[in-house]
C-alpha cells in the first residue's frame, strides 16, 4: 500500500481541480488514503477540505487524524452519521455541520454549499466517504441524481471533488453509476 | 418594484426568517426596509434574529431596517373586537407614512392573519387592495406573510406573487421546502426546492426526484 499515496498525489496533480475522481480502495488502505488526501495534498497545498462522512463519525476521523499528528485546522465535516449513532452532542465545534440522516441527500448538498460560503475565498477539496455507505441508505437512481448535483456543485466552485469507494463492496449498479458521475476512476492496488 | 408578494406556510416553515433576510439582503444592497409585526414587539423580534454571518449586525442600528408593531398603525380602535373599514384605512395610511418616512424599498407584514381575522371579508379585501396600491405608488415591494397553508386566501388572490413554504416528507424524513406558485410578469421555476436556514442565509437546492 506504500504505492497508494504517490498514485493519489500524482493523479490529483495531473487532473487539477474541477475534475471528479473516484478512488476505489481496499479497506486496509483507508487511513493511508485519508493521510495522502488530507495531509500530503490538502495541507501541503493549503486547501480547505470538506469531508462528507457517511461511514465513520467525524469525531472518530478527527481523532484518528490527530493521533497521526495531521493538522486538521482546514478540515470541515458534513457529518451524516452521528445523529443516527447518537454521537452528536451540543458543541461549539464550528468545523462540523450535521445532517440528520444519510437519506437526506439534499441537505448534504446544502451543508456543502454552506461551508463553501463560509470559507469564501478558500479553495476546497470535497471528499465523499463513501459512496458505498450512501448506497446502503439510498436507492441507486436517487443516489445518481444526488451525485450529479454534488459533483457539478463542487466543480463549479473550483474544488477537487473526490469520491471514495470500497472495492470489496461494489455492486454492478453502483459501479455503473460511478462511471457516469466520475471523470476518472482510479483503482488503487 | 412596488409589488405585493404573499408568503404562506405553517408554523416553523421559516416565514419570519425569510422576511428578515429579504430586508437584510436589501439593506446590504442599499435598500431600506420596514418590518411590521402583528405578533411580536420589536424588542422581542430582535431576540428572534438568527445568527447571520453574512450580514452587518449594525444594519438595524443604522436604521437600514426598522422594526415596528402594528399597534403603532391606526388608532387601535375596535368595534366589538372588529377592525372597521375606517380603522383599516387608517392602518394603511400609517403604513404608507412609515414607508415614506423610512424611504423603504422593501416592506414585510408578518403576519396578516391576526389583523385580517378581525376584519369582515369585504373590509379585508379593501385593506389589501389599498395596501397593494400604497406599495405600488411608493415603489416599495411588500411581503405579506400568512400563517398556514391556505391556497385561496384573499392575500393570494390579490398578490402579484405567491411563495409557499412548507414541509415535504420522503421516507419518513421531513424537509423544509419552498415553491414559487406565481410571480406575475416574471419567468420563474415551478420546482420544489429544499431549504436550509444557515448562518450564511437561506440556501436552496432542487428536491431530488429519483426519476
Amino acid at each position: 500500500m506504500e504505492e497508494a499515496a504517490p498514485q493519489i498525489l500524482s493523479k490529483l496533480n495531473e487532473l487539477g481541480p474541477s475534475v471528479s475522481i473516484d478512488f476505489n480502495i481496499s479497506v486496509e488502505a483507508y487511513f493511508d488514503t485519508l493521510t495522502a488526501l488530507i495531509d500530503r495534498f490538502c495541507n501541503k497545498k493549503k486547501l480547505s477540505c470538506i469531508y462528507i462522512s457517511v461511514t465513520v463519525p467525524s469525531s472518530t476521523i478527527n481523532s484518528a487524524l490527530q493521533s497521526l499528528e495531521i493538522d486538521t485546522a482546514r478540515l470541515r465535516f458534513v457529518d451524516c452519521i452521528s445523529f443516527a449513532t447518537m454521537e452528536c452532542s451540543a458543541t461549539d465545534d464550528t468545523h462540523t455541520v450535521y445532517v440528520e440522516s444519510p437519506t437526506m441527500l439534499e441537505y448534504i448538498v446544502l451543508k456543502m454549499e454552506y461551508l463553501f460560503r463560509k470559507g469564501k475565498g478558500e479553495q476546497f477539496m470535497v471528499i465523499l466517504d463513501s459512496v458505498n455507505s450512501l448506497a446502503a441508505h439510498n436507492e441507486v437512481r436517487m443516489l445518481y441524481e444526488f451525485m450529479q448535483v454534488l459533483m457539478a456543485s463542487a466543480k463549479s466552485r473550483g474544488a477537487y471533488p473526490v469520491i471514495l469507494s470500497m472495492e470489496d463492496q461494489m455492486k454492478p449498479e453502483l459501479q455503473e453509476m460511478l462511471q457516469l458521475v466520475s471523470d476518472q476512476i482510479v483503482t488503487l492496488k | 418594484m412596488g409589488g405585493m408578494i404573499s408568503i404562506s406556510g405553517p408554523c416553523g416553515s421559516g416565514k419570519t426568517n425569510f422576511g428578515l433576510e429579504y430586508l437584510i439582503r436589501g439593506a446590504m444592497g442599499g435598500q431600506k426596509g420596514l418590518f411590521i409585526s402583528t405578533v411580536h414587539s420589536p424588542g422581542k423580534l430582535m431576540t428572534y434574529l438568527p445568527k447571520l454571518d453574512y450580514a452587518d449586525g449594525k444594519l438595524f442600528e443604522k436604521g437600514m431596517v426598522v422594526l415596528k408593531h402594528i399597534d403603532e398603525m391606526g388608532s387601535g380602535e375596535r368595534d366589538d373586537g372588529k377592525i372597521t373599514k375606517s380603522e383599516a384605512f387608517a392602518m394603511v395610511a400609517d403604513i404608507d407614512e412609515a414607508i415614506k418616512e423610512q424611504k423603504a424599498a422593501r416592506m414585510v407584514l408578518d403576519a396578516t392573519n391576526p389583523i385580517l381575522v378581525e376584519m369582515e371579508d369585504w373590509v379585508a379585501r379593501s385593506f389589501l387592495l389599498s395596501l397593494s396600491k400604497v406599495l405600488f405608488d411608493s415603489k416599495c415591494t411588500g411581503l405579506l406573510i400568512t400563517e398556514g397553508d391556505v391556497p385561496d386566501c384573499q392575500e393570494h388572490t390579490m398578490s402579484d406573487g405567491i411563495i409557499k413554504l412548507g414541509t415535504a416528507v420522503r421516507r419518513g424524513d421531513n424537509y423544509r421546502v419552498l415553491e414559487v406558485l406565481k410571480m406575475s410578469g416574471a419567468g420563474h421555476s415551478r420546482a420544489k426546492y429544499v431549504m436550509d436556514m444557515t448562518p450564511e442565509g437561506l440556501l436552496l437546492t432542487p428536491m431530488l426526484r429519483g426519476f
